[in-house]
């Protein structure tokens, strides 16, 4: 099991810009302390749960290690709004690996906003998908995760190579207006987690959920975020960078 | 625990149901689970004469002739699906009623359309046949039954065995022969015509 | 020995008494389409006297290689010509599991539909665990595939006391999904 990936760089998930109100609700895994988000979850990695091998050691085989998170969990045909309060949902493995994880916006005008993913895979390369720029990545011939006008997706078939995404919405008007409205994110088997848009200016990037893959599991996060930024503040923020830029709005792809 | 008939083998009713004057045969099997024409699986008996052939048609008792021999053999019905517990179908047969130049009762479990979908019976999930006595059905689990997807997997028919006369009394002997043409395969052996 | 039928069935102790365990290889081939490629997966269930996953940790597939109770394991890399491989050790299996099923599926999250129908062969074969010597394979299920999304390649069950193998070659249009509600699978 290797979390060394994931959770160093989760550790960077406090926003550079933000205040102190902010920092400390990003999962931070990478903590030897860890913290407590706000809805009283706590993720400790550092004792095993009961589960004890069973006595078979004369086994050719051997399972990895595994935690329990302690996080709330979901299950299939589950509506659930991810509040301030219980911002954090952990998949099981089997949601964590069954189709896609699809994220798509609910507005009054769809043509206002979209959404897209940077996100980091197991080999550690940061990369990002937005609709008129980049459609899917990392490998456009073998894509993990795709942008739409209609949301993002990400195909769980492999998970095992992905450490981490967030999804973010960018809205589409000159003004930079965000319209006010619904994000939701389902699983193969319907569940259903839904995060509110927040109608207001932006300064062109609003971070909406983070993922972590802990253990073969998606530990998703809404991130409740108050500050907005350009996209390249709102990737830096959640430690995202190693991408290169053509301006603070447009990555190089 | 019932006394399990592998292929070609031939065990005798009398010790698990001695002096039995009603029979039952069942089959039973699992609803399909997968995609597809459902597994239609019928249990049939012909009864043959002392030259080993039906007397007339009317002696093959299977879904569409429900009556035998004046209605000392009783088919129970169709069950096109395998959905329900127990015996999904079974015939019932008086051993005392039925008439003197029957010599022989024939029972055969079998596919419908089996070719035409490319099914067998190992592709259904606990399909057996079994003989047992009516008058102790709680006992049910002690007479002879062939657990169709293991040992006749391949096939489409079986002939299970053959209820016979010794004296006066009937006796069942196991058989196990499988056929893969068919119900068609096994009835046409016996002077009955597919048409 | 020859290929074994949909719904053929062997014992796998009558030939060799001694057997610890097999290895089940997958072989496919999707004449390079991609799609196919990069979402077909194998999934092995644990199955109860009810027909059910014994629990959700006794599934073994791509995001967790070994059941809980470890007897049965999915290779990381698969060895020798096949696209996946299962080690079963049948003497690790627990009591309560009255069969093992393996199915391959075709995971939906690739945004674009395609079908088992679309492969060129798709044959399962069984190995020694120990030496890796062949001990059957079955026909190339590709032949009667269509719309299949999910299809039960084979299974090992328990009876009279020896492990046997069916060729099952039997599937569903509703991919995963279809499988999940067979074996009573969370999702």
């Amino acid at each position: 099991m290797d979390l060394g990936a994931g959770l160093d760089t989760a550790s960077a998930g406090a926003p550079a810009y933000s205040t102190s109100e902010t920092s400390g609700t990003s999962l931070d895994l990478g903590s030897s302390d860890p913290v407590t988000p706000p809805g009283g979850t706590s993720l400790s990695l550092d004792a095993p749960s009961g589960a004890v091998a069973p006595a078979a050691s004369s086994s050719r085989h051997t399972l990895p290690a595994k935690h329990d998170l302690g996080l709330p969990t979901i299950h299939a045909d589950e509506r659930r709004l991810m509040t301030e309060h219980e911002p954090v949902v952990e998949l099981t493995r089997m949601q964590s690996a069954a189709g896609a994880l699809e994220a798509r916006v609910a507005v009054a005008n769809p043509s206002e906003v979209v959404l897209g993913t940077v996100f980091e895979t197991a080999d550690g390369r940061e990369s990002l998908v937005l609709p008129g720029l980049a459609q899917q990545g990392p490998d456009p011939r073998s894509p993990i995760f795709r942008a739409t006008s209609s949301g993002v997706a990400v195909n769980l078939r492999h998970i095992r190579g992905i450490n981490r995404f967030l999804i973010f919405a960018v809205p589409t008007r000159p003004t930079k207006q965000m319209p006010g409205g619904t994000v939701a994110v389902t699983t193969y088997g319907r569940a259903r987690l839904e995060l509110p848009l927040v109608a207001g200016p932006s300064l062109g990037a609003q971070a909406l959920l983070t993922a972590y893959v802990v253990e073969g599991r998606l530990v998703l996060r809404a991130e409740h975020d108050p500050y907005s930024g350009t996209l390249q503040q709102v990737t830096a923020a959640y430690g995202y960078r190693e991408l290169s830029w053509r301006d603070p709005y447009t990555p190089l792809v | 625990m019932a006394v399990s008939l592998t292929k070609g083998g031939n065990i005798s009713l009398e010790k698990a149901a001695p002096g039995m004057t009603n029979a039952v045969i069942g089959l039973g099997w699992d609803p399909r689970t997968t995609d597809g024409a459902p597994f239609d699986l019928d249990a049939s008996v012909l009864l043959l004469g002392e030259n080993g052939k039906v007397r007339q048609d009317q002696d093959f008792v299977f879904y569409n002739n429900l009556t035998g021999d004046n209605g000392s053999v009783q088919h129970q019905g169709d069950n096109r699906t395998g959905e329900g517990e127990g015996d999904d179908e079974s015939i019932n047969v008086s051993l005392t009623q039925v008439s003197p130049d029957v010599a022989r009762i024939v029972v055969v479990a079998s596919i419908d359309q089996a070719d035409q979908r490319s099914q067998n019976f190992g592709q259904v999930a606990d399909a057996y046949i079994r003989i047992y006595d009516a008058d102790d059905p709680h006992n049910a689990d002690k007479g002879v039954r062939f657990d169709l997807g293991e040992d006749a997997s391949t096939e489409t028919a079986l002939i299970f065995g053959e209820l016979y006369r010794h004296g006066t009394e009937w006796k069942f002997r196991a058989i196990g022969q499988g056929y893969a043409g068919g119900l068609a395969s096994v009835i046409t052996e016996f002077g009955l015509q597919v048409g | 020995m020859s290929p074994m039928a949909k719904g053929a069935n062997i014992a796998l102790r009558r030939e060799l008494p001694d057997l610890k365990g097999v290895v089940v290889g997958v072989s496919w081939n999707t004449g390079g389409e991609r799609s196919l490629d990069d979402n077909l997966a194998l999934l092995t269930v644990l199955v109860g006297a009810d027909g059910r996953a014994l629990s959700p940790e006794h599934l073994v597939y791509f995001n967790q290689l070994v059941s809980a109770d470890l007897s049965t394991a999915q290779l990381e890399q698969a060895l020798g010509g096949d696209d996946e491989q299962v080690e079963v050790e049948l003497d690790s299996v627990p009591d309560e599991v009255a069969k093992i099923v393996f199915v391959l599926y075709l995971s939906e999250g690739g945004g674009s539909s395609r079908t088992l129908g679309q492969l060129r062969s798709l044959v399962v074969r069984l190995l020694n665990l120990d030496g890796g010597a062949s001990i059957i394979s079955t026909v190339d299920f590709a032949g009667g595939l269509g719309n299949e999304t999910a299809l039960k390649l084979v299974e090992l069950y328990k009876h009279n006391g020896d492990w046997k193998v069916r060729a099952l070659g039997l599937g569903y249009s509703a991919g995963l999904a279809g499988v999940a509600k067979e074996f009573g699978v969370p999702l």
